[in-house]
């Protein structure tokens, strides 16, 4: 798993699965970049391939400590390009109302490198 | 009157379709595939009825019986493989040519409903759910004991219970000994079959949720196939296994056992002791 901090984003890649049996090892690896001055947090999750409810429920944690830490203004923390089981997942479980959840074909693939 | 039925077999762009059970043997509206096709050639005249199968024949077999229920004489017949309609005709009737329906109802392959034609069942999911919207509002006829309609284009069957603040969107079928929990959104273009449960808040629009599906609190269901904890999406041709009970999976016990449950879990006692309080009045309960 790579995570990368730069300017007001945290940026997660390389998650292959996110289940009850990572999880924690996940939330505190990313609760570690967490501060003051996060504006979002971009999980890539392109190439997960499972995602269980511990898994969502450690993106949840994140969420809610992340804007916890920065009363001031909102942490958006975006999905992007979910594959077609987690994709299913995160539709089962409402993510949608929660999280912004960016497909692959709601975006250009020279686009699909997160700006950060 | 003699005819030949051939099971459809193994069929890969719906392969999720039949983990549990052979297609033929699918409810459709609570229905089988086969139950259709029997009860469209007692009207064309059959008395005799001689069914092909290659996909789980003791299953077919035990759930077709001896076709008493429709005054028919059934004949289950393993195959290896399954076969085309010229095949059958070769083998079966070349060989004894009295008494045949006359065609297209003398060999039939089950690959569609017997009102739909212009329906191919088995090229894709999506197919699939469009052939069972199709036929929903016709699904209701007289001969289902205890279905009722609840308003128009909204069907409920026996035993079913469904609380006040739940909303039902037409056309939705829901089938027998199933319970909606509080504030749960049902439909449109949405069957349910027998003894599921869904509980309070689910969501359920444009899917079919297959018979004895548990679907958890909160849970939103659209453009998909729900079968246990197999969840397809029609929409995307994706198939997902939902690891977590709470949200999806089945109330069977032999397929509880079999993804490795322990007996008296939880899930065991959900039908029989809901998790949330009903408030049901006389009305509400079928």
């Amino acid at each position: 798993m790579e995570i990368q901090r730069q300017n007001g984003t945290l940026s997660i890649a390389g998650v292959t699965e996110l289940t009850f049996a990572n999880a924690r090892e996940f939330r505190k690896a990313v609760m570690a970049k967490l501060d003051s001055e996060l504006k979002q947090i971009v999980v890539d999750l392109s190439q997960t391939e499972f995602v269980d409810g511990g898994g969502l429920g450690a993106l949840l944690m994140i969420y809610r400590i992340a804007n916890e830490k920065n009363p001031a203004h909102a942490v958006r923390l975006r999905l992007m390009y979910p594959q077609g089981p987690v994709q299913q997942m995160l539709d089962l479980t409402q993510m949608r109302h929660l999280f912004e959840i960016v497909t692959a074909t709601e975006s250009q693939p020279e686009q699909k490198k997160v700006a950060v | 009157m003699k005819s030949l039925l051939i099971c459809p077999a193994e069929r890969e762009h719906v392969a999720a379709l039949a983990e549990d059970v052979p297609l033929a043997t699918l409810p459709l509206c609570g229905r089988s595939l086969a139950e259709y096709w029997l009860v469209h050639l007692v009207g064309a005249g059959a008395r005799e009825v001689l069914v092909l199968s290659s996909d789980r024949t003791s299953h077919v077999h035990t759930h077709l019986g001896d076709g008493a229920r429709w005054g028919l004489k059934v004949t289950v017949q393993n195959e290896v493989a399954e076969r085309t309609a010229a095949e059958g005709r070769t083998k079966f009737k070349a060989a004894d040519n009295s008494n045949w329906l006359a065609g297209p109802n003398d060999v039939i392959v089950m690959d569609r409903l017997p009102d739909q034609p212009e329906f191919p069942l088995f090229t894709s999911y999506a197919g699939w759910f469009a052939a069972l919207v199709d036929h929903l509002p016709r699904a209701a006829t007289s001969d289902r004991i205890g279905m009722r309609v609840l308003k128009l284009g909204v069907w409920a069957g026996l035993r079913t219970q469904i609380a006040p603040t739940a909303e039902l969107h037409a056309p939705c079928w829901i089938g027998d000994n199933v319970r909606v929990g509080d504030g749960a959104v049902i439909g449109p273009n949405v069957i349910i079959e027998s003894n599921s449960f869904v509980e309070p808040r689910a969501t359920i629009r444009d899917s079919y949720v297959g018979p004895g599906t548990f679907v958890g609190a909160f849970t939103d269901i659209e453009q998909s196939i729900a079968l246990g904890n197999t969840l397809v999406s029609w929409k995307y041709d994706s198939v997902l296994k939902v690891p977590d009970e709470f949200l999806l999976s089945s109330l069977d016990p032999a397929r509880l056992a079999a993804g490795g449950l322990v007996p008296g879990h939880s899930l065991s006692s959900r039908q029989s002791q809901p998790a949330w309080s009903w408030k049901f009045n006389a009305k509400t309960e079928l």
